[in-house]
Protein backbone atom coordinates (compact mmCIF):
# COMPACT_ATOMS: atom_id res chain seq x y z
CA UNK A 1 0.00 0.00 0.00
CA UNK A 2 1.29 3.31 -0.93
CA UNK A 3 1.75 5.81 2.47
CA UNK A 4 2.95 9.38 2.23
CA UNK A 5 4.71 10.99 5.33
CA UNK A 6 6.26 14.07 6.72
CA UNK A 7 9.53 14.34 8.56
CA UNK A 8 7.71 16.27 11.02
CA UNK A 9 4.91 13.84 12.17
CA UNK A 10 4.81 10.67 13.66
CA UNK A 11 1.89 9.29 11.59
CA UNK A 12 1.14 8.29 7.54
CA UNK A 13 -1.85 8.68 5.15
CA UNK A 14 -2.35 6.01 3.28
CA UNK A 15 -3.64 5.52 -0.27
CA UNK A 16 -6.27 3.34 -0.11
CA UNK A 17 -8.25 3.12 -3.59
CA UNK A 18 -10.04 6.09 -3.82
CA UNK A 19 -9.79 7.11 -0.04
CA UNK A 20 -7.28 8.32 1.87
CA UNK A 21 -6.54 6.85 5.41
CA UNK A 22 -4.83 8.00 8.81
CA UNK A 23 -4.60 5.91 12.01
CA UNK A 24 -3.88 5.61 15.77
CA UNK A 25 -3.50 9.27 16.14
CA UNK A 26 -4.91 12.06 18.72
CA UNK A 27 -8.22 13.53 18.62
CA UNK A 28 -9.32 16.95 19.99
CA UNK A 29 -12.26 18.62 20.07
CA UNK A 30 -13.08 22.38 18.94
CA UNK A 31 -15.84 25.08 18.83
CA UNK A 32 -18.83 24.65 19.48
CA UNK A 33 -21.20 26.90 22.42
CA UNK A 34 -18.36 26.38 25.26
CA UNK A 35 -14.93 26.20 23.77
CA UNK A 36 -13.77 29.77 24.79
CA UNK A 37 -10.46 29.28 22.61
CA UNK A 38 -12.46 29.86 19.13
CA UNK A 39 -15.48 32.07 17.80
CA UNK A 40 -16.87 29.50 15.71
CA UNK A 41 -15.60 30.64 12.40
CA UNK A 42 -14.49 28.14 10.19
CA UNK A 43 -12.71 28.35 6.77
CA UNK A 44 -16.03 26.24 5.07
CA UNK A 45 -18.16 29.12 6.25
CA UNK A 46 -20.02 26.35 8.17
CA UNK A 47 -20.22 28.45 11.85
CA UNK A 48 -19.57 25.40 14.45
CA UNK A 49 -20.43 28.46 17.50
CA UNK A 50 -22.95 25.63 18.87
CA UNK A 51 -25.88 27.01 16.74
CA UNK A 52 -26.40 23.47 15.41
CA UNK A 53 -25.95 21.00 18.59
CA UNK A 54 -25.62 18.10 16.27
CA UNK A 55 -23.19 19.02 13.66
CA UNK A 56 -21.25 16.53 12.98
CA UNK A 57 -17.94 18.01 11.70
CA UNK A 58 -14.04 17.91 11.66
CA UNK A 59 -10.81 19.80 10.74
CA UNK A 60 -8.14 18.38 9.52
CA UNK A 61 -4.32 19.30 8.66
CA UNK A 62 -4.93 19.80 4.81
CA UNK A 63 -3.33 23.02 3.93
CA UNK A 64 -0.32 23.84 2.70
CA UNK A 65 -0.27 27.93 2.85
CA UNK A 66 -0.87 27.67 6.63
CA UNK A 67 1.85 27.55 9.35
CA UNK A 68 0.08 25.41 11.61
CA UNK A 69 -0.63 22.55 8.91
CA UNK A 70 2.07 23.35 6.51
CA UNK A 71 4.61 20.08 8.11
CA UNK A 72 1.35 17.73 7.65
CA UNK A 73 1.17 14.64 5.57
CA UNK A 74 -2.15 15.97 4.32
CA UNK A 75 -1.45 18.77 3.32
CA UNK A 76 -0.41 18.49 -0.73
CA UNK A 77 1.04 21.06 -2.68
CA UNK A 78 -2.21 22.28 -5.73
CA UNK A 79 -5.78 22.23 -4.44
CA UNK A 80 -6.38 20.83 -0.98
CA UNK A 81 -9.57 18.36 0.16
CA UNK A 82 -12.57 20.01 -0.76
CA UNK A 83 -14.42 21.36 2.06
CA UNK A 84 -17.37 18.93 2.76
CA UNK A 85 -15.86 16.09 2.08
CA UNK A 86 -17.16 12.60 4.06
CA UNK A 87 -15.01 11.46 6.71
CA UNK A 88 -15.48 8.01 8.65
CA UNK A 89 -14.09 8.44 11.89
CA UNK A 90 -13.49 5.35 14.57
CA UNK A 91 -11.60 4.44 17.34
CA UNK A 92 -8.81 1.69 15.87
CA UNK A 93 -9.54 -0.39 18.59
CA UNK A 94 -12.97 -1.06 18.50
CA UNK A 95 -12.54 -0.60 14.31
CA UNK A 96 -14.12 1.05 10.95
CA UNK A 97 -17.22 -0.89 11.74
CA UNK A 98 -18.09 1.53 14.13
CA UNK A 99 -17.40 4.71 12.87
CA UNK A 100 -19.47 7.97 12.70
CA UNK A 101 -19.15 9.89 9.57
CA UNK A 102 -18.45 13.64 9.51
CA UNK A 103 -18.01 16.65 7.00
CA UNK A 104 -14.64 18.10 6.78
CA UNK A 105 -15.09 22.42 7.61
CA UNK A 106 -12.11 23.18 8.65
CA UNK A 107 -8.40 23.38 9.07
CA UNK A 108 -6.51 21.92 12.26
CA UNK A 109 -5.33 20.72 14.37
CA UNK A 110 -1.97 22.52 14.90
CA UNK A 111 0.45 20.03 13.76
CA UNK A 112 3.56 22.02 13.88
CA UNK A 113 3.39 22.37 17.67
CA UNK A 114 0.97 19.24 18.08
CA UNK A 115 2.55 17.20 15.40
CA UNK A 116 0.69 13.89 16.93
CA UNK A 117 -2.44 15.32 16.73
CA UNK A 118 -4.31 15.02 13.59
CA UNK A 119 -8.71 15.28 14.11
CA UNK A 120 -10.16 17.85 15.30
CA UNK A 121 -13.82 16.74 15.75
CA UNK A 122 -17.08 19.34 16.91
CA UNK A 123 -18.54 18.92 20.35
CA UNK A 124 -21.21 16.50 18.81
CA UNK A 125 -19.07 14.33 17.25
CA UNK A 126 -16.99 14.16 20.65
CA UNK A 127 -19.95 13.61 22.27
CA UNK A 128 -20.32 10.67 20.51
CA UNK A 129 -17.28 8.98 21.49
CA UNK A 130 -16.98 10.37 24.66
CA UNK A 131 -20.61 10.63 26.91
CA UNK A 132 -18.72 10.39 30.06
CA UNK A 133 -17.71 14.13 29.47
CA UNK A 134 -20.03 17.07 29.98
CA UNK A 135 -20.83 18.96 26.85
CA UNK A 136 -19.24 22.11 28.23
CA UNK A 137 -16.52 20.76 28.95
CA UNK A 138 -15.52 18.78 25.77
CA UNK A 139 -14.29 21.52 24.16
CA UNK A 140 -11.27 21.78 26.52
CA UNK A 141 -10.90 18.45 27.48
CA UNK A 142 -11.44 15.82 25.24
CA UNK A 143 -7.70 14.66 24.22
CA UNK A 144 -7.48 10.83 22.97
CA UNK A 145 -5.13 8.62 21.43
CA UNK A 146 -6.15 5.69 19.06
CA UNK A 147 -8.31 7.45 16.66
CA UNK A 148 -8.43 6.59 12.54
CA UNK A 149 -10.30 7.69 9.87
CA UNK A 150 -11.40 7.94 6.51
CA UNK A 151 -11.26 10.69 3.64
CA UNK A 152 -13.99 9.61 1.30
CA UNK A 153 -12.48 10.11 -2.70
CA UNK A 154 -9.67 11.93 -1.59
CA UNK A 155 -7.10 10.04 -2.58
CA UNK A 156 -6.49 12.25 -6.31
CA UNK A 157 -5.60 15.10 -4.78
CA UNK A 158 -2.91 12.89 -2.77
CA UNK A 159 -1.59 11.88 -6.29
CA UNK A 160 -2.05 15.43 -7.70
CA UNK A 161 -4.60 14.26 -10.57
CA UNK A 162 -7.23 16.82 -9.15
CA UNK A 163 -6.48 20.54 -10.13
CA UNK B 1 -17.06 26.30 -5.89
CA UNK B 2 -14.68 28.62 -8.83
CA UNK B 3 -15.74 29.22 -12.30
CA UNK B 4 -13.87 30.79 -15.10
CA UNK B 5 -15.25 33.68 -17.23
CA UNK B 6 -12.52 35.28 -19.56
CA UNK B 7 -9.83 36.49 -17.82
CA UNK B 8 -11.98 36.45 -14.54
CA UNK B 9 -11.88 33.74 -11.75
CA UNK B 10 -14.76 33.91 -9.35
CA UNK B 11 -15.02 32.52 -6.13
CA UNK B 12 -18.37 32.16 -4.08
CA UNK B 13 -19.43 31.30 -0.84
CA UNK B 14 -18.17 33.03 1.94
CA UNK B 15 -15.71 35.66 1.24
CA UNK B 16 -12.18 34.29 2.77
CA UNK B 17 -8.54 35.29 0.96
CA UNK B 18 -6.89 32.49 2.13
CA UNK B 19 -9.70 30.46 0.43
CA UNK B 20 -9.07 32.56 -3.01
CA UNK B 21 -5.45 31.79 -2.77
CA UNK B 22 -6.43 27.47 -4.05
CA UNK B 23 -7.95 26.31 -6.45
CA UNK B 24 -5.61 27.93 -9.35
CA UNK B 25 -4.25 26.93 -12.39
CA UNK B 26 -2.02 29.07 -14.79
CA UNK B 27 -3.03 32.53 -13.77
CA UNK B 28 -1.80 35.23 -15.68
CA UNK B 29 -0.29 38.62 -14.64
CA UNK B 30 -2.59 40.76 -14.38
CA UNK B 31 -5.82 38.41 -13.97
CA UNK B 32 -8.62 39.51 -11.74
CA UNK B 33 -9.65 37.43 -8.83
CA UNK B 34 -13.43 38.06 -7.63
CA UNK B 35 -14.26 36.65 -4.09
CA UNK B 36 -17.35 36.04 -2.51
CA UNK B 37 -18.68 39.37 -1.80
CA UNK B 38 -17.46 40.84 -4.97
CA UNK B 39 -14.29 42.18 -3.61
CA UNK B 40 -11.46 42.02 -6.05
CA UNK B 41 -7.49 40.65 -6.52
CA UNK B 42 -5.19 40.94 -8.93
CA UNK B 43 -2.36 39.23 -9.93
CA UNK B 44 0.75 40.72 -9.83
CA UNK B 45 2.93 38.00 -11.81
CA UNK B 46 2.19 34.95 -13.83
CA UNK B 47 1.19 31.50 -11.79
CA UNK B 48 1.39 28.07 -13.01
CA UNK B 49 -0.74 25.18 -11.18
CA UNK B 50 -1.33 24.87 -7.67
CA UNK B 51 -1.41 27.57 -5.04
CA UNK B 52 -0.52 31.48 -5.37
CA UNK B 53 0.44 33.58 -2.27
CA UNK B 54 -0.07 36.81 -1.00
CA UNK B 55 3.12 38.27 -2.72
CA UNK B 56 1.47 37.45 -5.88
CA UNK B 57 -1.27 39.50 -6.01
CA UNK B 58 -2.15 43.48 -5.58
CA UNK B 59 -4.66 45.42 -4.25
CA UNK B 60 -4.72 42.68 -1.73
CA UNK B 61 -6.23 44.78 1.16
CA UNK B 62 -9.96 45.10 0.09
CA UNK B 63 -9.77 41.18 0.23
CA UNK B 64 -8.06 40.97 3.95
CA UNK B 65 -11.14 43.87 4.37
CA UNK B 66 -13.56 41.31 3.11
CA UNK B 67 -11.96 38.46 5.36
CA UNK B 68 -14.42 37.13 8.01
CA UNK B 69 -12.25 36.94 11.60
CA UNK B 70 -10.08 33.62 12.37
CA UNK B 71 -10.68 31.42 14.47
CA UNK B 72 -9.06 31.75 17.76
CA UNK B 73 -8.19 27.83 18.25
CA UNK B 74 -7.14 26.97 15.04
CA UNK B 75 -4.12 29.35 13.62
CA UNK B 76 -4.51 30.25 10.19
CA UNK B 77 -2.00 32.31 9.55
CA UNK B 78 -0.88 32.21 5.95
CA UNK B 79 3.22 31.43 5.40
CA UNK B 80 5.10 32.57 2.25
CA UNK B 81 7.71 29.86 1.85
CA UNK B 82 6.98 27.04 -0.66
CA UNK B 83 4.15 24.55 0.19
CA UNK B 84 5.98 21.13 1.73
CA UNK B 85 5.24 18.14 -0.90
CA UNK B 86 4.28 15.24 0.96
CA UNK B 87 6.97 12.58 -0.23
CA UNK B 88 5.20 9.32 -1.35
CA UNK B 89 6.86 6.08 -0.39
CA UNK B 90 5.63 2.28 -1.33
Amino acid sequence: MTSLKSPHCPWLVEIDGEDLVVRNIIATCFGGAHDSGDNGETESGVMNDGRNPDLFGCALPIRSIEAATVLSPLAFKGPHIPWETLVRVWREATGEGNSITVRLIDNGPDVLHYPTHALDLTEAAAAHFRRDIPRDRLANEFEEPGFSYRILGAAPYALGKVI
Amino acid sequence: MIYFADSTITFTGPARLDRALTFVEDMPKGAAVLIGDGSQVKMKKSVTCGEFRVADIEEVQAAARAARPRSQKHDHTIVTPPPFSADSQE
